[in-house]
């Protein structure tokens, strides 16, 4: 069976099963159109470990790719606008120039840091997720925050075009440099702000889990379970901007 | 006072053993996942510690490649495809346990399989006995060999029936699913549903299905 084939959206016709086809090569622009048309079949695969096994790696290619694109971009518009116009409070900008180098610093230190974060934040999730009452398996809480990765990614991609249009369109005509360091903050914290979706998604999911908890708590867990989520994307929101700087300001020296 | 950089030193060896380990894995050896592996090891660790528990036929690289592996693999994918249903969470420890099942008598097939492939024990040497392979005492008397020809016989009937019996299961799986399917997009009551997930449950038990089925579902269907 093609992948293609099933994971159309479910819309269209509502006897397609709300499930992500058991494919021998399912491809990473399958799992991208199923994050974006119907998280319900990334969902309803969430229990079967084995598919996140063959999902976990698909995941983190799109972040991975995803966080490239934006370092790229980060990188063009930080060369292209004058450095009066670099974020200096409360630390200075690291450099991220393209003549010397330092421009790989901001690129590696987005993917390592973003990603990394992650791995750091994982035991975390863990035992909030033991503490809440769901019985998820180390597994199944990165499958479901890669999911949540990607699914940031995504909307990161999809922001990102309209972000470095507006600053290249300031810097081309001349912007004050106060508005152009708002604007470069903004684009520093562009993940972040993608990130909404992405809590989202992990919240989402994990409340999909909840049913193997008893009716009569199901509903005071997972409520429980929502401020859970938000401690966790609190924890991650403060981890990973250190992570990123100081990565950058290590790989750009 | 700059940890840093041994920090970094022992997470990359960490990494580097992470992706070694993932290389010796059987079906994750692929070179994206050993290269990811090295920088981002905590995502991997958790795949490499859940390998022997995913059990799983996807992943089971050293299954024989016979048709008996080919039925039980395209019957665990549509059971795996009814993971989105409600009913389907409830049972899946026993679904697991009826996979293990399947690849157990599947094992015992191929046991038998070799052994009536040496040379000993292979067509040319043993004549086809008499009706169910019984044989008399003057039959016995008259060839010494005859019992152990008739035990041959008795021991590839018992494969046929072995095999016969697994490929009659899964095929009455395989139909349970579709029934499955049309019930819960036939709008039938989530009642008749769950009965047929009880009856998918014990396809181990294959009378007791086969007669609860026929006899049960179709009253229940709008």
């Amino acid at each position: 069976m093609k992948a293609t084939n099933v994971l159309q959206d479910g819309a269209a016709g509502a006897n397609i099963p709300d499930v992500l086809p058991v494919t021998e090569n399912l491809g990473m622009l399958d799992v991208v159109e199923a994050t974006l048309k119907n998280p319900r079949r990334l969902d309803a695969v969430a229990r079967d470990e084995a598919r996140q096994i063959e999902l976990l790696p698909r995941f983190l290619g799109i972040a991975l790719f995803s966080y490239s694109v934006f370092g790229l971009a980060m990188l063009l518009i930080v060369n292209a606008v004058p450095t009066s116009a670099y974020p200096d409070a409360p630390l200075p900008m690291p450099p991220a120039r393209w003549s010397d180098g330092t421009g790989l610093g901001l690129l590696l230190a987005y993917n390592l840091g973003l990603i990394g974060a992650t791995g750091i934040c994982l035991p975390t999730f863990y035992f909030f997720s033991l503490l809440a009452g769901v019985r998820l398996s180390m597994l199944q809480i990165v499958g479901h925050v890669l999911r949540g990765k990607a699914a940031t990614a995504l909307v990161l991609m999809g922001i990102l075009p309209i972000y470095v249009a507006v600053v290249l369109g300031l810097a081309v005509f001349d912007a004050p440099a106060a508005m152009l360091s708002g604007w470069l903050y903004f684009g520093l914290a562009l993940p972040f702000v993608a990130g909404l979706e992405g809590v989202h998604t992990i919240y989402r999911g994990v409340a999909v889990m909840a049913d193997t908890l008893p009716p009569e708590r199901r509903c005071r867990r997972e409520c429980f379970l929502r401020r859970l989520t938000l401690s966790w994307a609190a924890c991650y929101t403060v981890v990973s901007p250190v992570l990123i700087y100081r990565l950058w300001q290590l790989l750009s020296t | 006072m700059d940890m840093l950089g041994p920090t970094l030193v022992l997470y990359l060896l960490i990494g580097a053993g992470i992706a070694v380990a993932l290389y010796l894995t059987p079906g994750q050896g692929r070179l994206v996942n050993i290269a990811l592996a090295v920088p981002f090891w905590p995502l991997y660790l958790p795949i490499l510690l859940a390998q022997p528990r995913a059990s799983d036929l996807s992943s089971a690289a050293s299954l024989p490649d016979d048709v008996m592996t080919a039925a039980i693999r395209q019957v665990d994918r549509e059971l795996s495809a009814l993971s989105f249903l409600e009913h389907a969470h409830a049972i899946r420890e026993r679904l697991t346990w009826l996979r293990g099942s399947w690849l157990a008598q599947a094992d015992r097939v191929r046991a038998m399989d070799r052994l009536l492939a040496l040379p000993d024990y292979d067509g040319e040497l043993t004549e086809p006995a008499r009706g169910d392979g019984c044989l008399e005492i003057a039959d016995v008397a008259r060839d010494p060999n005859a019992a152990r020809r008739a035990n041959i016989e008795r021991l590839r009937q018992v494969r046929h029936e072995t095999f016969d019996d697994l490929m009659a299961k899964l095929a009455r799986v395989r139909e349970l699913v579709s029934r499955i399917y049309v019930a819960e997009f036939s709008g039938a009551s989530p009642t008749s549903v769950q009965v047929m997930f009880e009856l998918l449950t014990a396809c181990g038990d294959t009378k007791r299905v086969e007669g609860e089925a026929d006899a049960g579902i179709q009253t229940r269907l709008p």
